[in-house]
């Protein structure tokens, strides 16, 4: 993991200084609320509805257990006891003090976070795939290249007032699990025929209002020019993205308004200018990055072995199993697992996690994962580098802490937006639905039978809950003051992008379980053996789910 | 006429901004429109020590490349704070078209902009008269490190790390 030095000790430092004298001078009146919106907004600092909200900035999902301990006490001090992963791996906290945020931020520092650049028009946190450095689908780990972007875009001083927020994702394995495609900027880690690492880059991804796959701005960059070309991007975006309307502000609408011909030639031209500027980035600058993500001390273990004592203990006990199967992954190195903790048991609001759990989880990774836990953007929890022998006293502790639902890539796994009750923007309440569909479907077993399908909730067009790229998407909709429910089907967010079609008109959260139940059911009858739900759905079609589900309208 | 920070100190105030539609006094100093400085300088009629020229946040800083040698003074004018077209502009005054001379925000920017409008390169601030100068003078400074090359600094951190 990144380790700070007083360089970026100091920056953190002065940041959390420059932040108290903000809001001092805003609570004296010497600084108006329209002027302190952007800044407590670039310090992650929302005003919602019924308190601030605080989103603390976990660049690219890693935390070590100093930080997680931090959390807590944070979690304990200044808020409920409790704190909320959000899709973005960031956190949030839902009842700070505005007075006391400067405090947060001066502790926060201690352990090398901050609220930096969380929210408001500049360019946010970068995110990446949780299994970053474990992968075996792995082509490049991606973190080093996530920690210079992080540097370099932090407190850029060109681009703190962009015509919208501005985010990038950056992916180094085959399979993308950091939805690269959906972001303004999305990264793919590639080699070329020689060896040499590079990007491919993606430009105008995004969900929200209008969801858009990103295009391809260039197949092959030289890794070195990475700052240099986002450089260019985003003067480009500056310069000319819309700032009459704030719905037509991203990236996404420039370039389709210019075409991704006209906008690629811009952005070359412009970077042309600056492709040898001191930007390049240096041999020595890019080994220091990486000398962060090193490969821990693993034990030598034997696979064949590690495996076998596995599958002895999965047969005595089907939880165990059944856990095995669904929250374990395999792991590059040779008797180790990535283990992902749920935090999707039913009745809890996807992504919470209390000061006891952040604690506890502290002690976990310490003991099992040489200190360090990852953030995912389904709002799950990775211990990355677990021993395959370690699992079954693992699953042990997981389970009174409410941990170790063996439900990830099922149904029940849900992403979900706070929604309408901690979120001011909220159409529709998010949580409760997520709740009644887990109640709703509460036999793992069937669970299991389904197989992976990703059902993603949104409290309204914002789309924090990546509705659109759900297999199944839930979006809440206003009818006349009222909370209604939109369904869409067929996204997917990994390489075969795709966005989801409304399925029709909306229903009433009361109806949405068994809106749910229907879609399941017409999926279940057209499954061909153990085809998975977004094959079925693009074999046959919106039409048979349709029909099942508006059948008594007719 | 407002008050001038330039080069981080308080410093006089010799050039006025005229508006879109204003004339300008005779002898005056003037800061003059993009549309209107462009049509004297197409007749050779702009005499540079009196006259400079502000870009609107909408205007192209490139159409500054033939008189850039000639200009003592650009502005950069926020019509709103909330629009950051500025600081891209200052940068490529200064990098793409090496100005050398005063580049000054004017109109409604903050102060808490102001550490990063001088590292794009902009070197004076027009303020209001009632501005806390003390405080203004602290936001200037709020940082003593940044990571990325600009203006004020040209190598990024990762060049001078030790
Ligand atoms: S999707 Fe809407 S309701 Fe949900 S968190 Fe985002 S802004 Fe709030």
């Amino acid at each position: 993991m990144y380790v700070y030095d007083e360089h970026d000790r100091n920056i953190v430092k002065e940041r959390v200084e420059q932040f108290r004298r903000q809001t001092n001078r805003y609570l004296d009146g010497k600084l108006k609320e329209e002027e302190f919106l952007p800044l407590r907004l670039q310090n992650g600092l929302y005003i919602q509805r019924l308190a601030p909200m605080l989103r603390i900035a976990v660049p690219y999902g890693m935390l070590n257990a100093p930080q997680l301990r931090k959390l807590a006490h944070v979690a304990r001090h200044y808020d409920k006891g409790y704190c909320h992963f959000t899709t973005r791996q960031n956190i949030q906290y839902n009842w700070p003090a505005l007075e006391e945020v400067p405090d947060i931020l001066d502790e926060l520092a201690e352990v090398e976070m901050h609220a930096i650049q969380t929210s408001g028009n500049c360019i946010r946190n970068v995110t990446s795939d949780q299994f970053a450095g474990v992968a075996r689908d792995e082509i490049i780990d991606p973190r080093p290249y996530c920690e210079i972007i992080r540097q370099w875009s932090t407190f850029h001083p060109e681009f703190a007032f962009l015509p919208r927020k501005f985010k990038i994702a950056v992916s180094g394995s085959e399979s993308d699990r950091a939805a690269i495609r959906f972001h303004d900027i999305g990264l793919q880690l590639v080699q070329n025929e020689s060896g040499a690492t590079g990007f491919k880059v993606l430009v105008g991804g995004g969900l929200g209002r209008t969801p858009v796959i990103g295009s391809v701005v260039r197949e092959y960059l030289p890794e070195k020019d990475i700052l240099t070309y986002l450089e260019a991007i985003l003067r480009i975006y500056n310069l000319h993205g819309r700032r009459d309307n704030k719905y037509k502000a991203r990236i996404k609408i420039l370039v389709k308004a210019m075409g991704v011909e006209e906008f690629t030639s811009r952005v070359e031209k412009e970077w042309e200018r600056i492709c040898d500027s001191q930007m390049l980035l240096t041999d020595k600058e890019i080994n220091r990055a990486k000398s962060f993500f090193t490969r821990p001390q693993y034990e030598e273990l034997n696979e064949a072995e590690e495996s076998q004592l596995l599958i002895g203990l999965a047969e005595k006990e089907k939880g165990f199993k059944d856990w095995l199967q669904h929250n374990v992954s395999s792991h590059k190195v040779d008797g180790y697992r990535a283990v992902t903790l749920s935090f999707k048991a039913t009745g809890i609001p996807p992504g919470d996690v209390t000061d006891k759990q952040l604690e506890a989880l502290a002690d976990l990774s310490e003991r099992y994962s040489f200190g360090e836990v990852r953030a995912t953007h389904q709002q799950n929890m990775v211990l990355a580098d677990v021993k395959a022998h370690d699992l079954y006293d693992l699953w042990m502790e997981l389970r009174p802490l409410g941990f170790a639902t063996a439900n990830i890539g099922t149904l029940n796994d849900m992403i979900c937006c706070p929604g309408g009750d901690f979120c001011s923007l909220a159409n529709a309440k998010s949580i409760p639905i997520a709740e009644a569909i887990q109640r709703e479907f509460d036999d793992l077993d069937y669970l299991y039978d389904l197989g992976k399908i990703e059902l993603n909730i949104s409290g309204c067009m914002n789309a924090c809950g990546h509705h659109h790229i759900g297999h199944i998407g839930v979006l809440g909709v206003d009818k006349k003051g009222e909370e209604f429910y939109q369904v869409q089907l067929g996204g997917v967010q990994g390489n075969d992008a795709a966005l989801g079609k409304v399925l029709g008109p909306s229903f009433s959260g009361h109806e949405m379980p068994q809106v749910i139940r229907k879609l399941i059911d017409t999926f279940v009858d057209n499954r061909t053996q153990d085809e998975e739900f977004i094959d079925t759905y693009r074999r046959i079609g919106i039409d048979p789910f349709k029909e099942r589900v508006y059948v008594k309208a007719n | 006429m407002s008050k001038l920070i330039k080069d981080k100190v308080l410093a006089d105030n010799e050039w006025t901004v005229i508006n879109e539609g204003d004339s300008t006094a005779a002898g005056q100093k003037s800061i003059l429109p993009l549309s209107d400085f462009i049509a004297l300088a197409e007749k050779n009629e702009v005499d540079f020590n009196t006259q400079a020229c502000w870009l609107g946040a909408a205007d192209e800083a490139e159409l500054l490349a033939p008189y850039i040698k000639d200009l003592q003074l650009i502005g950069l004018n926020f019509t709103a704070f909330m629009d950051g077209r500025s600081f891209s502009q200052a940068r490529t005054l200064r990098e793409h078209l090496d100005f050398a001379g005063e580049l000054r925000a004017i109109g409604y920017f903050i102060q808490d902009q102001m550490f990063y409008l001088t590292r794009c390169g902009v070197n004076a601030f027009e303020i209001p008269d009632d501005a806390d100068i003390e405080s203004l003078q602290r936001s200037l400074t709020d940082f003593s490190e940044s990571y990325q090359a600009a203006c004020d600094e040209p190598q990024p951190l990762y060049r001078r790390r030790v």
